[in-house]
């Protein structure tokens, strides 16, 4: 008889682990994946968009940044002074120029800088700053800055309410005085010097006008306050942001009020959703009116939208608080000169001497940490232009990972497979953890490049870039978390047929059509369950508390567990459905 | 006695509604064995229920001492040659046969040097460094054997691994078998073409309609077939004086011209007489033959006569 004469050996085993097995299959099938010429195809357009978008962030004045950059960083403030006595106030005449010295003192911890403008008080005057408009000033130091006012020789009126009236000897004069209660100004429209009529006061004559420049700057124009007086005043009004002012009353119609006012200037880049707060604590003994304004910066042409969150005026008790928040949102383009704050505290008419303010502005909180998660999570999962990251995904999977098992069913190369030592499971694990990896170029790659394309144009140091890291664990951890549910999807419905178009066009329909689908049901059943068959809005919310964003059950419809659930639903029906394939349905039959 | 190298204890598979292997219970011994069987006997159930690519619905295989079913382990002692094609897109013969030997936990150098041994064995080395997708049927069938004994099991089942091969490529396949046999491997092979089972081996296990039919020893079951005539088509521009010349070399059931001008058909009881008398008639006498072939050569319509 033909045939060996020795028994079968025993098996010693010496095969290697079965993990380094499974090792090879799935970087085989991640080799595999990306040498097809569909997923060459999609990496390459998928790494153009990605390209274009880093250099977007490098060369756009500014950049898309993480956070915006406040100009004034916090304990660093600005106080503006006359640089000599005479600076106060000066007697001008009519169509004569001046120069007014003004010393910028930084009195915060950290080196700053200041804008200074000159604020002319109306359109008929005319001012500059004599050097630069902006000056660095270190922490504790001081500079000096240099106005050039030029009044011109007829004196013209505000353009608020204004009454015509008559000096004592017949003279025409003009009253005015500014509507709003923000400030109370007289002006003198005379022909007589401003000595005699100084002269006049002094002299405890009746002085109906006078002159008197804004006693603070306007608020529009920037971090540095600047403060120019020219008037009759006996004493010009000073003004310090952060001190108490001491105005005595006198004179008819005339009330100056005490007025606390807080300033910040915030650099916001385009494309920029933020938050921020101040809160206003009334140290003082009586009640005040705070008031809440918001400008963004003259010299700046873009607009922003802006609105504080609340009413803008509150009465706030002696000893009370309270809190605004306020938006700001821009556009595409930069918004680079800065967006003012003012907060400004009335206390009624009269002489007071009570510093009524205490003021706290957030720039870092937990709002930071949510702007921060917001203006990421809009652009990886958010939609519009941030799409395209979704669709290569979709797209990839749909082409080549549809085809992921059903290729091998079709070409019986699961028989080979599951002819060595790999059992079904290592299979499956294999050849998606291969997907898995082939996907990372296209989906997780790009959004860490970003962040760290995003993190290099913050202009954060160490400190504040260890800060942000919790935004790269939520980026890889809500890809992770996409991918895998992905991936169980692509393995199941790849499994199902030998045909690898079905699976395809299974999942583009299911990632991509199912918006689509449910906003169809929604409108016909009127049912807001049916948001759950949306599978990228589910996606979406799910992502919100790994990105900071406060979950919104009101304007979704159900709690943030309902997601998870479906989601964990849907894996394991894949799940069920593999192991239907594979163990119970014997997939190499 | 020596232990049987695979135990078939009562089995039974079914898919679905359809039987597909009926209460078999057969052994299959060391050296090299003839699964024999017509198309759709269940040959390929037998071999997957042994390679453990499905489970029985009852009954028990065991290969090598184990249960196959749900036992990665075990895979690794035996090498199995599918039936279809079955590749691994975009991969060179050596490739393909080297990631196969990769899967089974070797590191790379060692399963290039494998494979390339493997490839050798099976005379493909040539041949090894293109794409498997331009392989004939023939350059296919015996890289799929180099897969299978690439990592050099103890045992081989191999089904239906000269189908659609040209006689060449069938000449050339049992050699390979006949070398690896040599070596000290055993085999499991399956057909349905009898004499190609028959050169190969003496043992043989026929199964028909999921059932099994016959197993044991070539001889004690050719002895039944030999009641059972065999058709032989003959292609010969002189097929009168062919048939005289057979009619009295060996005997015949019966003789009859065919339709066509140069056709004629042999029946007979004893094929290897006949071809043995065939041979030596056309050399002595210089019969000019165009072409040969039996439509009855073939396990249906053994099978037909064995099961009655």
């Amino acid at each position: 008889m033909k045939g060996p004469t020795k028994d079968y050996r025993p098996f010693k085993g010496s095969y290697g682990s079965r993990g380094y097995r499974v090792l090879r299959l799935t970087l085989n099938t991640s080799v595999q994946l990306l040498k097809r010429t569909s997923s060459i195809v999609l990496l390459v357009l998928s790494s153009l968009f990605v390209f274009i978008n880093i250099i977007a962030l490098a060369i756009t004045p500014g950049g898309m940044s993480l956070d915006d950059i406040d100009t004034v960083e916090a304990g660093a403030y600005f106080e503006v002074r006359p640089a000599a006595e005479e600076d106060l106030y000066r007697m001008v005449e009519l169509g004569s120029a001046i120069e007014l010295n003004y010393i910028v003192s930084n009195k915060g911890n950290r080196p700053g800088e200041a804008l200074v403008a000159v604020v002319p008080p109306s359109q008929y005057w005319t001012g500059e700053v004599k050097g630069s408009s902006t000056i660095e000033v270190e922490a504790g130091s001081h500079k000096q800055v240099t106005f050039e006012i030029t009044v011109p020789p007829d004196q013209g009126r505000f353009d608020s309410v204004s009454e015509e009236l008559r000096f004592e000897d017949g003279r025409p004069g003009m009253y005015s005085r500014r509507s709003g209660e923000q400030f109370v100004t007289a002006v003198a429209a005379s022909t007589e010097s401003l000595e005699d009529l100084y002269a006049t006061y002094q002299d405890g004559g009746a002085v109906p006008m006078g002159i008197d420049i804004p006693s603070y700057t306007d608020p529009r124009m920037g971090v540095a306050s600047t403060m120019l007086v020219l008037g009759t005043r006996e004493k010009v009004i000073s003004y310090d942001p952060l001190e108490t002012i001491d105005v005595p009353v006198s004179g008819p119609n005339l009330t100056f009020t005490v007025k606390d006012t807080f300033i910040r200037t915030i650099k916001v880049k385009q494309n920029t959703y933020m938050e921020r707060s101040v809160t206003v604590r009334n140290v003082g003994g009586t009640d005040a009116t705070v008031h809440l304004s918001i400008y963004y910066n003259p010299l700046q042409y873009t607009p922003v939208y802006m609105e504080p969150i609340g009413p803008p005026n509150e009465r706030i008790g002696a000893g009370q608080s309270r809190e605004w928040m306020f938006m700001l949102n821009t556009g595409q383009y930069p918004f680079n000169k800065g967006v003012n704050v003012i907060v400004l505290a009335d206390n009624g008419s009269g002489p007071s001497n009570v510093t009524m303010l205490e003021i706290e502005y957030h720039t870092r909180s937990k709002s930071d940490n949510e702007k921060l998660g917001r203006q990421y999570y809009d652009m990886l999962w958010g939609g519009g232009i941030r799409f395209e990251r979704f669709l290569w995904l979709v797209l990839f999977m749909a082409i080549s990972g549809a085809a992921l098992i059903s290729d091998d069913i079709k070409n019986n190369s699961i028989a080979l497979y599951l002819s060595r030592p790999l059992s079904w499971v290592d299979y499956i694990l294999g050849k998606s953890a291969g997907l898995f990896i082939a996907l990372i170029p296209i989906s997780l790659l790009p959004a860490v490049l970003l962040y760290i394309t995003g993190i290099a144009f913050s202009n954060r140091d160490l400190g504040e870039v260890i800060d942000t890291l919790w935004l790269l664990g939520s980026i890889i951890l809500s890809y992770l978390i996409t991918l895998f549910l992905m991936v169980s999807v692509s393995v199941a419905l790849s499994s199902v047929s030998k045909k690898w178009i079905y699976a395809g066009v299974g999942t583009f329909s299911l990632f991509l059509f199912s918006s689509i689908i449910s906003t169809i049901l929604r409108a016909i059943f009127d049912q807001e369950w049916l948001k759950l068959i949306d599978l990228r809005l589910l996606m979406k919310l799910m992502y919100r508390p790994l990105f900071a964003i406060p979950y919104d059950p009101g304007g979704i419809g159900f709690e943030w567990y309902v997601t998870v659930l479906v989601m964990a639903g849907i894996v394991m029906a894949c799940a069920a459905t593999v192991v239907f394939r594979f163990h119970h349905r014997e997939v190499a039959r | 006695m020596r232990r049987p190298i695979i135990k078939v204890q009562m089995v039974s598979k079914f898919y679905g509604r359809v039987m597909g292997l009926n209460d078999i219970t057969v052994d299959f011994g060391p050296g090299t064995t003839g699964l024999l069987g017509p198309n759709g006997a269940g040959k390929s159930t037998l071999i997957k229920l042994m390679t453990g690519q499905i489970r029985p619905s009852k009954g028990k295989v065991e290969v090598l001492s184990e249960r196959p079913w749900d036992n990665p382990s075990l895979n690794a002692r035996f090498g199995y040659c599918p039936e279809q094609d079955a590749f691994f897109k975009g991969m060179t013969g050596l490739k393909f046969v080297s990631f196969t030997a990769r899967l089974m936990g070797y590191p790379q150098t060692k399963a290039r040097t494998m494979a390339k041994e493997a490839i050798e064995k099976v005379g493909m080395t040539a041949a090894m460094d293109r794409d498997v997708q331009g392989y004939s049927k023939g350059m296919r069938q015996r890289i799929k054997l180099a897969q299978s004994l690439v990592h050099d099991p103890d045992l081989l089942i191999l089904d239906e691994p000269m189908s659609g091969t040209d006689p060449m490529g069938r000449v050339r396949m049992m050699e390979v078998l006949s070398d690896l046999e040599k070596e000290g491997k055993h085999i499991v092979v399956s057909s349905h073409i009898l004499h190609e089972i028959e050169r190969m081996t003496e043992s043989i296990i026929l199964i028909d309609k999921g059932k099994l039919v016959a197993s044991g020893n070539m001889h004690d079951i050719r002895d039944s077939l030999d009641r059972f005539p065999l058709t032989v088509r003959i292609i010969t521009d002189e097929r009168s004086r062919l048939a005289k010349l057979l009619m009295d070399a060996t005997p015949m059931s019966s003789i009859t011209f065919g339709e066509q001008g140069n056709e004629l058909l042999v029946r007979t009881p004893t094929p290897d007489l006949f071809y043995s008398a065939f041979q030596d008639c056309l050399v002595e006498n210089k019969v000019k033959v165009t072409a040969i072939d039996s439509p009855d050569d073939n396990l249906n319509a053994i099978f037909e006569y064995l099961v009655g």
